[in-house]
């Protein structure tokens, strides 16, 4: 079948000339069916007519089993792995200071030893003749340690600094700094430019060839470098096996190793006939195994290149045949047990000058003509004449679409896929070059890659109708799945859009999360470059392994199958079962760890919630469902959705988001042996002064939990539920016992203690300490009498002919300046009521409240409230009283008439110290209920009036003194 | 509110892309409730996105910059520096050969030590390959505007690399918004990519509709002049391929009656290939009343001249086509067959010699196939046919053809053509596409017994000499035998002659053959002893 050549081929302008595009619109791989042509069905009506695109827009699209890579290796403990930290070329001031601060031996030795003699220590007396000659090593000192090697050192001693470089600066260096200075950034801007792109590797590392097949399992050999430096080839044997439907690869037996002289930088494997070829390339040494199915591999020979060796290949025809290309520009025909034949030599670029000494060569069809390629372009030369002749196959220009600046980073013949196609590829796009039609690319995509891709894998499937091209690059460890079909009878059509398989770095996302150190560490490991890849094609089941090899020699893999419509229905329907569990279950710490770990997945989350709030009637993907979304919002409007949109959407998912629990175990033992292998500690860190503390806190052991394991389950139970009704855990929804009830103690009964002590303490306590005094002393004699004979008076007044409320009121006025709203309540309630008396009025009062009597010296310390109403306001109004001489006044008490009167008060209060005040404070309480005493009265009203109204207490306060207004209005 | 402030100034733009965007959102999602939200330019302000830095460029052409004291001199690695990839030097008619002298070029300045740091250059390597700015990455002057459409642009690739079709549209929607660039190269740029995506997305998605993709299409056409031509081809291949033939007509006739100002190059070729596919169409057409006349027998005279005027509107079509360099293959064959009809050989013959021959052409070995096809129906003499298919042997010597070329010049059986048929076959089998052809090991066969009978064995022999060195390996190892055995017998009995005149009766696929024969025997007599026993 390969033999035939492609009826018709697609239209297409042949243009000449440089590359004219520009790098610009970066969307080429999308939207755009290429050419079309009829396909002569041989019917006469137009709506029989087939057309045939370019790019054949749906086409069979592979679907990873599972959304991540899985490890094939435990890690080799490698003990320092560079970070993908790109060194800039600026920094070379830095890595100078660093040389000369931590290297001082090499770049100071040599002037060291000659002006030992003139530097003094201090250990021993001077002779005369050195003195001048010398320098204390104390000033130096200080000289030095006020430097600091901060930002400029030198600056606080410019003047002696530049005069010391003066006198010096050519001579104390052992290395010029000028040459240093270049040497380094030169240095720096090669270790840049491998980073990013690291040529040496062209080709990868890896190889497999196939040994037996069966009906259940496949098994090959895995060809891999190992140990740190990479120069150890490892031929294992691979079974790959079905379980549970699911492709697997395992190791079997032990590797069998050779160690190579060097970093192994490609691994070329030819077909498997009687035996099998493996060409191993280093730097300056290529080395070729024979292996058959039943022997162990066995070294061969081994070449030695002058320059550095850019590609080997092993020839898919001729056995022992093999093409070697070095950075000299010469290729050589190298047939095991003979020495190499060259057969082409070309000093300069094939077709313009990309000064690059990279050369690469392949086989062709004809076993005698090869091909030979370096940045420029292919060119098939024939290496039975003697003269170079020559034909181009692919050259970078207009012809095949180029951009400009585009390069070809690797071109593969693909043998296996047809004899007489060629994969090239460049930074921004693939081609399939055709030999016997050269120039003209038969397929071109745009691979969308970020880095170049070097290397690549190409599958014929079973079908032979469809062939999948695999793209590795370097540095971003991407791996682009694209596919073509046809070529023989009919032209080659681009099948589908280019589809990006998993690599290692985005796997962390999807593993169970680690201490933050922990984390950084693996994520560093995963961000290795890639060093290789090698494909697994099982054709009985269709599946495809595809494995990627790491630069300190991880290998990962990950299965792809076809995605046919039932299997992605299956999966859909089953991503909803699962999800549908997980929601129940509330987020799982996957999911958790999901949206920290992937801000992709976080936002699209977030991005539909929002659109799923907006709109009204939201046709709400199973998107949402996958990423886990838990709110409530979400999950109401999901619920609804009928079958029609799930099976609308099975083909828009090819991707599984499970992850199953083999790979999950794999990585974990894979993080358990790398962390194992993490024990020594970098070189620069300095272990921290720790204090131990382990005997001074000496632990029983005995738990401190006396409550069970279920006891405690339940507990936790409960809380959930509480949680999610929002509401407040008490003791009765609980299983556990109600806590006991302290009982509060008695009051104190102060009346027991008759001594003058104990009563003076418990009336301080309740603030009548000046008062006792005053009545222990007899200061308040004169005071008492006038209020004995007040009292008799007003008993006599009782007794004797009724007088009018406005005589009792005005003597109580012409007294007391200003009267407490409730003493004016009181005299109201007598206008009101004139049978009541003030004493039955009083009885009334003390019935009610239930208290004791009003007595200084007996009282009852007793602050437990009435009401707890009453107590708070209580409270309050102590506290405010407490603070009145700062307080600002009441603007419903400015403007009252008596408001001077009740400034002096507050000035005689503020100048009887605290004492007054608590006076005032203990005694409203009671006062305000038994406005007997007059002193007490007289606090009790500058307590109401001063206070701000709060509660209902002080409204009903001023709703009295309203009343009060009115009855005096009245008069 | 930046986007807010722009949708006020261009309403006009803004009002494009929600139309867009309203198309999308009903293919995409049938609730229309977000169409508004694009005219809001709240959209991407509505996503935060991390942000993917690419890799730095490195530090191309920077000036010296302050440094500590020691740092006395590296103006060599600066000078080396400028040095680097000059794309103008890209193309050279005349390869350079001299790799070496390019680093020197800019060295100008300080020529007084160039012996002494020849080691130190030879040491680093400057970079040889541009690798590609990250168009995706930061500029150091970006508006909240544009990081954020960067950053949405990369979503939708992320979305449309993994598969995810849906939600590569929920971004698209937003990133309509692109449209209200200001700049006119980025405004032509997103005109671009929105319909490349647009068109992915439609293409792939499961719930879009042949209306749906026919409005984009239209929407995008007039958004943005300079892509109308490209879209309009787009649209009527998508009509092709969706079986809408008098649609995709209608929309090549439009396009093609489409004039705007100045085209450029780019523009001009696609008006060229409208025109073709145009004249393409038409000869389509033209077969279907071909057909559907010759039905009729007599055929009515309407028919036949609407035939014709299909004809004469794919022939001027495809004649202007066809004087530009490419490949016409369908065209070719089409023109052709029309002229073939209207019995016009000389016209026909031309066209196709002229798609052979012409050196403005690439090297495309079915233009001698079609002049060779057209040669043997037309009963040109076998000279001329033969001269077709040896230039075409020259060109693809493992053409299927080449096997006519053989039985052609062994009918003619001169010693001459006979070497030139022995060296067809050689050529031939040179290939490794032919490597299990049993026609091409029987022909062969036949030839070696020809010679045979002709004493011209000499002619074998040197052919041979080339050839011995690689074919025993090639061709006749124990493992071939071994598996010709098992692909046909036939063909391993056909090589087994071949090998053993060739490389001699002991070579190794011989003695193979032979084993493999025994067993096959000693297998068949236990069989039919079996049979006998029952």
């Amino acid at each position: 079948m390969d033999s035939k050549f492609p009826d018709q081929l697609f239209p297409v302008f042949y243009y000449t000339g440089p590359p004219k595009k520009k790098a610009d619109c970066p969307v080429h791989a999308w939207g755009l069916h290429g050419h079309v042509y009829g396909n002569d069905s041989g019917s006469a009506e137009v709506a029989d007519w087939s057309f045939l695109a370019q790019r054949k827009v749906n086409g069979p699209t592979w679907a990873p089993v599972e959304s991540i890579v899985a490890p094939l290796l435990p890690p080799k403990s490698v003990n320092k792995w560079s970070s993908r930290h790109l060194p800039s070329a600026m920094d070379f001031p830095k890595h100078m200071q660093n040389f000369y601060l931590y290297k001082s031996e090499d770049a100071f030795s040599t002037m060291n030893h000659l002006l030992e003699d003139h530097f003094d220590f201090g250990s021993g007396e001077l002779k005369e003749c050195m003195k001048k000659t010398t320098v204390s090593m104390k000033n130096m000192e200080r000289f030095m340690s006020s430097a600091k090697f901060i930002k400029c050192p030198l600056k606080p001693f410019e003047k002696r600094a530049s005069l010391y470089n003066n006198l010096l600066g050519d001579v104390i260096h052992d290395i010029p700094p000028g040459l240093l200075g270049e040497l380094l950034y030169e240095e720096l801007t090669l270790q840049r430019e491998e980073k990013q792109f690291n040529e040496v590797a062209t080709g990868g590392a890896l190889g497999f060839f196939l040994i037996s097949t069966s009906n259940t399992s496949q098994e090959g050999c895995l060809v891999y470098p190992r140990k740190a430096a990479l120069n150890s080839l490892n031929f294992h044997k691979v079974v790959v096996e079905f379980q549970e439907n699911i492709p697997r690869p395992k190791f079997m037996n032990k590797p069998i190793n050779y160690g190579v002289n060097g970093t192994i930088r490609q691994v070329s494997v030819g077909p498997m006939e009687e035996s099998v070829y493996v060409g191993v390339r280093t730097d300056y040494n290529c080395g070729v195994w024979v292996a058959t199915s039943a022997q162990k591999p066995q070294p061969l020979d081994v070449v030695n290149t002058q320059e550095r060796a850019t590609c080997l290949t092993v020839s898919p025809h001729m056995p022992g045949e093999l093409l070697v290309a070095s950075e000299s520009g010469v290729a050589y025909l190298w047939t095991v047990g003979r020495s190499l034949q060259k057969f082409r030599e070309e000093e300069g670029n094939l077709y313009f000058n990309a000064k690059s000494p990279w050369r690469w060569c392949d086989f062709s069809a004809h076993p005698r003509v090869m091909l030979y390629a370096d940045r420029t372009g292919l060119e098939l030369s024939d290496i039975r004449s003697k003269e170079t002749c020559s034909h181009t196959v692919f050259r970078i220009g207009a012809t095949s679409g180029c951009k400009s600046g585009e390069r070809v980073i690797l071109s593969r013949y693909l043998c296996n896929v047809n004899t007489h196609h060629h994969l090239v590829t460049t930074q921004h796009s693939a081609y399939i070059m055709d030999e016997r039609f050269p120039c003209l690319p038969m397929i071109k995509w745009d691979h969308m890659m970020a880095s170049p891709p070097m290397f690549a894998q190409a599958v014929g499937t079973a079908s032979q109708h469809q062939n999948t091209v695999i793209l590795g690059s370097q540095s971003s460890q991407e791996l682009t799945l694209l596919q073509y079909s046809g070529g023989n009878a009919v032209a080659a059509q681009v099948l589908g859009a280019p589809q990006k398989l998993s690599c290692p770095m985005k796997s962390l996302a999807d593993l169970p999360v680690q201490i933050p150190h922990r984390q950084k560490n693996v994520q560093e490991r995963l961000t290795v470059p890639a060093a290789g890849i090698a494909s697994i094609y099982y054709d009985k089941e269709e599946s495809l392994c595809v494995l990627q090899l790491s630069e300190v020699g991880d290998i990962f893999y990950q299965t792809l199958r076809p995605a046919s419509q039932d299997s992605l229905q299956a999966a859909h329907k089953e991503m909803l079962n699962e999800d549908s569990v997980t929601e129940q279950s509330g987020s799982s710490p996957q999911e958790s760890q999901e949206s920290v770990n992937n801000p992709r997945t976080n936002i699209v989350s977030q991005s539909k919630c929002k659109i799923v709030s907006q709109s009204d009637c939201p046709p709400e993907t199973s998107d949402a469902r996958i990423h886990g979304i838990n709110e409530p919002c979400v999950n109401m409007i999901l619920n609804p959705l009928t079958e029609q949109e799930d099976v609308s959407l099975s083909k828009d998912i090819p991707r599984p988001a499970k992850v199953s629990k083999a790979t999950l175990l794999k990585w974990k033992s894979w993080l358990n042996v790398l962390r194992n292998g993490q024990r020594s500690t970098p070189r620069y860190s300095q272990l921290h002064w720790t204090l131990k503390t382990k005997d001074h806190f000496t632990f029983d052991g005995k738990p401190r939990d006396i409550l069970g394991k279920d006891q405690i389950t339940s507990l936790r139970n409960n809380m959930r539920e509480v949680m999610e009704k929002k509401s407040v855990l008490t003791c009765g929804a609980t299983s556990l016992s109600p806590p006991e009830v302290l009982p509060t103690p008695h009051p104190v009964d102060t009346q027991s203690w008759g001594d003058d002590l104990s009563q003076r303490l418990s009336v301080s306590w309740e603030g009548g300490w000046k008062d006792w005094w005053e009545e222990k002393l007899g200061l308040n004699r004169e005071k008492r009498i006038e209020e004995l004979r007040r009292k008799r008076r007003r008993l006599k007044r009782t007794r004797g002919p009724r007088v009018a409320l406005s005589g009792s009121f005005t003597t109580s006025a012409s007294y007391q300046s200003d009267l407490d709203g409730w003493s004016s309540a009181v005299s109201d309630f007598g206008g009101q009521d004139p049978d009541l008396d003030s004493s039955t009025f009083s009885g009334y009062l003390s019935t009610q409240e239930d208290s004791a009597e009003p007595e200084r010296t007996g009282r009852v310390l007793q602050h437990e409230p009435k009401g707890s109403k009453l107590s708070s306001e209580e409270k309050s109004n102590v506290t405010l009283s407490r603070n009145k001489a700062k307080m600002p006044k009441d603007p419903s008490q400015e403007g009252n008439p008596k408001a001077p009167k009740q400034l002096k008060q507050d000035y005689m209060s503020a100048l009887f110290s605290s004492q007054e005040e608590v006076v005032d404070a203990g005694t409203e309480g009671t006062d305000f209920f038994f406005p007997m005493s007059l002193s007490s009265q007289v606090s009790s009203i500058s307590n109401s009036q001063r206070k701000p109204s709060l509660g209902p207490f002080s409204q009903s306060s001023q709703s009295s003194k309203q009343g009060k207004k009115r009855a005096r209005m009245g008069f | 509110m930046y986007a807010t402030c722009v949708t006020l100034k261009f309403t006009r733009r803004c009002g494009e892309a929600a139309r867009i965007a309203d198309r999308f959102n009903r293919t995409v999602r049938p609730s229309p409730a977000l169409g508004g939200m694009i005219t809001n330019g709240c959209m991407l302000k509505s996503f935060k996105v991390t942000e993917e830095k690419g890799n730095p460029l490195p530090p191309q052409r920077e000036k010296k910059p302050k440094t500590s004291p020691c740092v006395l001199r590296c103006g060599t690695a600066y000078g080396n520096l400028l040095a680097m990839d000059d794309i103008s030097a890209e193309w050279m008619t005349s390869p350079v050969r001299d790799c070496g002298s390019d680093n020197d070029v800019s060295n100008d300045d300080d020529d007084e030590d160039d012996e002494e740091e020849e080691p130190i250059r030879k040491r680093s390597k400057w970079p040889d390959l541009p690798i590609p700015a990250p168009w995706y990455g930061e500029t150091s002057k970006e508006t909240g505007f544009h990081r954020s459409s960067r950053l949405c642009l990369n979503q939708i690739r992320e979305c449309l690399l993994e598969h995810r079709w849906q939600e590569a549209a929920e971004y698209l929607i937003s990133y309509f918004q692109t449209l209200e660039e200001i700049s006119t190269p980025r405004q032509l740029l997103a005109t671009e990519i929105i319909f490349r995506l647009g068109s992915e997305i439609l293409h792939q998605h499961p719930n879009s509709k042949l209306e749906d993709v026919n409005h984009f299409f239209d929407l995008m056409k007039n958004t943005g002049v300079r892509g109308y031509l490209k879209i309009s081809l787009e649209h009527s291949f998508h009509l092709l391929l969706t079986g809408n033939f008098d649609d995709a007509v209608r929309q090549l006739t439009t396009a093609e009656s489409w004039r705007y100002g100045k085209q450029s190059a780019v523009q001009a070729d696609k008006m060229k290939l409208i025109h073709a596919y145009r004249g393409f169409l038409s000869y389509l057409s033209w077969i279907s009343k071909k057909g559907s006349s010759s039905e009729d027998d007599d055929g009515d005279v309407s028919a036949i001249q609407e035939m014709h005027t299909y004809f004469r509107q794919a022939c001027i079509s495809l004649q202007e086509i066809l004087k530009l360099p490419g490949v016409w293959d369908p065209f070719v064959v089409g023109y052709v067959n029309m002229l073939e009809f209207y019995n016009d050989h000389e016209g026909a013959l031309n066209v196709l010699k002229e798609y052979a021959y012409d050196s403005r052409f690439p090297p495309n070995p079915n233009a001698h196939v079609y002049l060779y096809r057209f040669l043997k129906r037309q009963g040109s003499t076998e000279k001329k046919q033969i001269r077709v298919l040896k230039i075409l042997g020259a060109l693809v010597p493992s053409h299927e053809l080449m096997l006519e070329l053989f039985s052609l010049l062994l009918e003619s059986g001169t010693e001459q053509s006979l070497k030139e048929a022995l060296d067809v076959l050689f050529n031939l089998l040179d290939d490794c596409s032919w490597k299990h052809s049993v026609a091409a090991w029987t022909c062969f066969r036949n030839m070696i017994k020809l010679l045979r009978r002709k004493k011209l064995k000499h002619l074998l022999e040197e052919g041979w000499e080339t050839r011995k060195d690689w074919w025993p390996a090639f061709h006749f190892r124990t493992y071939h035998a071994r598996a010709d055995f098992q692909l046909s017998r036939q063909l391993l009995l056909m090589k087994v002659v071949v090998a053993s005149t060739l490389v001699g009766n002991k070579c190794m696929y011989c003695r193979r053959k032979n084993e493999l024969e025994n067993e096959r025997e000693a297998r068949r007599m236990i069989k039919t002893h079996k049979k006998r026993k029952r």
